[in-house]
């Protein structure tokens, strides 16, 4: 049961990913990178390391998420490609 | 049986996750699209690492049983086999804390880096770069 709960954030974590890579709009593509981060931490979770769930949720989703959002500042918000 | 595919399952898709991280950091144009797929990188790997140090039938984090006052450290033959049985593999997790944090500080050092590029060149698409700078 807990593995079905698992495989399935594992699975929505490697769909943000891929969205993550075709999305034009990079603003987006650093919030799904923040949304990919709390699928991970309920991985880590699961797997029964709640050490590491405490540093990872501080810094994969508030610390990455307001570092990258500060960088687009400086430049342009679309990619082209 | 369903068990152990599901386990199967989980080690593919953070193994293709790796893949796409992987690819994107090499085609994407964009710095920052560079940068999150670079903490999706190490978020993945550490995920994998955790992941194989994970047993099927465990069900308590990795923590000495016995700690109270009255018995501070282990009390019997019996309780360190317990412990064995009914807990993960803690070795995995001690390396992470530690990569968790050096991930950090290599990303806060790109950051500043792309900062510098964005107020030298005035742009953030390595594409762009190139033509500004005028290297070939």
């Amino acid at each position: 049961m807990i593995l079905l709960l698992s495989s399935i954030a594992a699975t929505l974590a490697l769909i943000s990913t891929i969205l993550v890579l075709y999305e034009k709009d990079v603003a987006k593509a650093v919030v799904l990178a923040g949304v990919e981060s709390v699928f991970y931490a309920l991985l880590l979770q699961v797997f029964l390391a709640p050490d590491l769930l405490i540093a990872y949720v501080g810094i994969g989703l508030g610390l990455n998420t307001v570092v990258l959002l500060y960088v687009l500042t400086k430049g342009e918000r679309y990619e082209e490609a | 049986m369903i068990e152990e595919l599901l386990w199967y399952y989980i080690g593919f898709t953070i193994l293709l996750t790796i893949g796409f991280s992987i690819y994107g950091i090499a085609v994407r144009p964009h710095l920052v699209k560079k940068m999150a797929l670079f903490t999706i990188l190490g978020d993945a790997v550490y995920v994998l690492l955790v992941y194989l140090g994970y047993t099927l039938n465990s069900t308590n984090p990795p923590v000495i049983p016995g700690g109270s006052l009255e018995n501070p450290v282990f009390s019997s033959k019996t309780d360190i086999q317990r412990f064995i049985g009914s807990t993960v593999d803690p070795i995995p997790q001690v390396f992470i804390v530690t990569a968790i944090v050096i991930g950090l500080a290599v990303f806060l050092l790109l950051a500043i880096v792309s900062l510098r590029i964005a107020r030298e060149y005035g742009t953030l698409i390595t594409t762009k770069i190139r033509e500004v700078s005028g290297d070939e």
